[in-house]
């Protein structure tokens, strides 16, 4: 299964286990139902003026990452037919955010026991932390609409993919980086293809479904974080799929292992494959701040980019 | 014994009306819809082409005009509790006035109120009232009194009606109105007084992806105060009257210049009852005037919709004609009449969340 079809099915289970959690203090909540199910019931918490804070995720382990799932309704008259707008302030742990939606219809679901009233679609927010990163969460009111919100919470678990390094169609050259590890100390080595200037020899096939991941990054970068901006193009069968643009920095833990350059950490971007063989096409773009320079008095000389650009490819399906 | 049971008993009765659940059905939105009407009346107080080449024009109308122009502002309130479970019970009441600027007499406020109790959809009754304390028609010769004075001549419109509309196949409904209107004059004229029987027949179809209606009805005009020993009662007014209706609404999905448009086409045939055929003598003018008189009156409107950021906008149209049969030559001058009238009216609907 790939990652995106993973990520869509965790996010389905994540709506059906997903936990909510209660605010503190006494709270008003109601009840909401789907309007053809009316079985299943959702509890939503009224949000007034005094707002509502939320200091419990759960019970999870310090290293999970959670993600905090806001379900946004207006209370509406039943018979409203016009598209509402509304806004709430979220704050995380003391850094707030103003979230608005607009374009919000008359959702299918009813306040239970509220005959004569409605809710809109949910307008929906969600919000990543590391348990033990997690303090409080406040949502305050922006506007002064009837609002009912749903918070679940949800731990982020990837951990049953499996990766494997893809290769070229056809023998390209590696380089090795070495890496010391922060935990043993030891060196790992890998290899990476190196991307030449306007050559697009680096093709990788792929079947699809599943997804990959461009990992990336230059040599001999600048201590300037600015001059480490860089871009990858690829292509997918031929077509444009997109121009990557990263920022990186100088890597204190990797060099290249045969001239022993310094490296730059290194930056990935994610694309999903669909069913089927599909080729893939990686060239070099441009490092963004070094293309304008000159040399100080000589106008017309431009300066030998000394950077090179590192990649590797990886295919990312479930276990 | 008999004492506790009685108040165990209301004692459970008023809990359960106290319960949650039945006040929840109250705590309903209330809706509103406040418009304004701005148009053109081209003969206000349908008159004929002799009266309005007559002389006596200043005297037969109080105003400064027999054309004007006027500004009707309406505000109508709707409140829908579930007082039954499941079963959506609807109030509303509207109050409109319509203002004439060549004349203030002409002015007049319609109360309407209405409670419907909505089974299904299409399925619903309704029962409604409509009141109007006073509506100015023009100066008539009271003939109780004198051959030559005018005196201002003055009704109230009351009618309460039933309504039960059912719903056929294919989104098409039925419905049946059962309506009593009484028209009650001035002193002057009390002998005009009139109870009015109507029952109708509607039938609401959808056809070329518009909404559409058909109906028809027929009115029974009682002249209530005919004979009760004033000299002018002694001539029946009692009427009936067939109306026959059909409207057409098309709504346009893309974007266009218009959200709608629609038109209606009534036809109304109007009979008195009064049939003497020995009097055709000028001896009794009044008794003249109603006696085999019919009328066909024709009713045609169009109109156009247009919504701009929650607010309705409405151009209509609309043209009445009246052709007066009778024996007497001089009844059709007295009483054909045309007009039309232009009005621009922009409505805004909303609700207050106050009982939430």
């Amino acid at each position: 299964m790939i990652l995106l079809y993973k990520f869509f099915i965790l996010t389905f289970f994540a709506l059906l286990f997903a936990k909510p959690i209660d605010p503190i203090g006494t709270e008003k909540s109601v009840l909401i139902s789907n309007s053809k199910k009316k079985s299943k019931n959702y509890k939503y918490y009224e949000l007034d003026k005094s707002g509502l804070e939320f200091e419990d995720l759960g019970s999870f382990s310090n290293d999970d990452s959670l993600r905090i799932k806001l379900y946004i309704r207006e209370v509406i008259a039943k018979e409203k037919k016009e598209k509402q707008k509304f806004k709430v302030d979220v704050s995380l742990n003391g850094i707030s955010e103003i979230v608005s939606f607009k374009n919000k219809s008359m959702g299918k679901h009813l306040l239970k026991n509220r005959p004569g009233w409605a809710t809109t679609d949910a307008g929906i927010w969600f919000l990543d932390v590391k348990y033990s990163d997690f303090k409080n969460l406040r949502i305050n009111r922006k506007s002064n609409e009837k609002l009912i919100i749903r918070t679940v919470v949800d731990k982020i678990d990837r951990s049953k993919l499996v990766s494997r390094t893809i290769s070229t169609i056809n023998n390209q050259k590696k380089y090795k980086i070495d890496t010391k590890s922060q935990k043993s100390g030891k060196l790992i080595s890998r290899y990476w293809y190196k991307l030449e200037q306007n050559s697009d020899k680096l093709k990788f096939e792929v079947e699809g479904p599943t997804s990959i991941r461009v990992f990336s990054r230059i040599s001999n970068p600048s201590h300037n974080s600015k001059a480490n901006d860089y871009s990858l193009f690829i292509k997918e069968n031929g077509l444009d799929i997109g121009t990557f643009s990263f920022s990186s920095e100088l890597s204190s833990l990797s060099n290249l292992n045969e001239t022993g350059e310094k490296v730059s950490k290194w930056r990935t971007c994610w694309i999903n494959v669909p069913k089927g063989k599909h080729y893939y096409t990686i060239s070099k773009g441009s490092f963004f701040f070094r293309e304008d320079s000159y040399y100080a008095n000589t106008q017309d000389t431009i300066i030998e980019d000394s950077s090179n650009t590192y990649i590797r490819v990886k295919r990312y399906d479930k276990d | 014994m008999i004492k506790t049971r009685q108040f165990l008993l209301s004692l459970l009765f008023f809990s359960v009306l106290c319960s949650n659940s039945i006040f929840s059905g109250f705590k309903v939105p209330i809706y509103y819809t406040s418009s304004v009407s701005m148009g053109y009346d081209n003969n206000l107080f349908r008159l004929s082409d002799l009266n309005l080449d007559s002389t006596l024009l200043p005297s037969i109308v109080d105003a400064s005009a027999f054309d004007s122009g006027y500004i009707t502002p309406k505000l109508k309130i709707d409140y829908q509790p579930y007082i039954i479970k499941d079963l959506k019970t609807d109030f509303n009441f509207a109050y409109t006035r319509n203002h004439y600027f060549s004349s203030s007499e002409k002015s007049f406020n319609i109360f309407q109120s209405q409670i419907g109790i909505k089974f299904a959809p299409y399925q619903s009754i309704k029962f409604s009232h409509r009141y109007i304390p006073k509506y100015y028609l023009r100066n008539y010769i009271d003939h109780d009194m004198s051959k030559e004075q005018y005196e201002v001549c003055t009704f109230s419109i009351e009618s309460f009606s039933v309504s039960y509309s059912h719903p056929l196949m294919n989104r098409n409904w039925i419905k049946l109105k059962l309506n009593n209107t009484n028209y009650f004059y001035n002193k002057s004229f009390t002998e005009f007084d009139t109870r009015i029987i109507q029952f109708e027949i509607k039938y609401y179809f959808r056809f070329l992806k518009s909404s559409n209606s058909i109906w028809y009805s027929y009115s029974d005009g009682d002249n209530i105060s005919n004979d009760n020993g004033y000299y002018s009662t002694n001539v029946n007014r009692s009427y009936g009257e067939h109306n026959l209706g059909v409207s057409f609404k098309k709504k346009l999905r893309k974007k266009k210049t218009f959200d709608s448009f629609g038109t209606s086409f009534m036809f109304e045939n109007r009979f008195y009852e009064a049939e003497n055929d020995d009097d055709l003598s000028f001896s009794s003018r009044e008794s003249a005037l109603h006696n085999g008189r019919t009328h066909n009156e024709f009713n045609f409107s169009f109109w156009v919709d247009k919504k701009i950021n929650q607010i309705n906008n409405q151009f209509k149209f609309k043209y009445r004609h009246r052709n007066v049969k009778s024996d007497y030559y001089w009844v059709s001058d007295f009483k054909d009449f045309n007009k039309f009238e232009i009005t621009y009216k922009v409505s805004f609907s909303s609700n207050l969340n106050i009982l939430y």
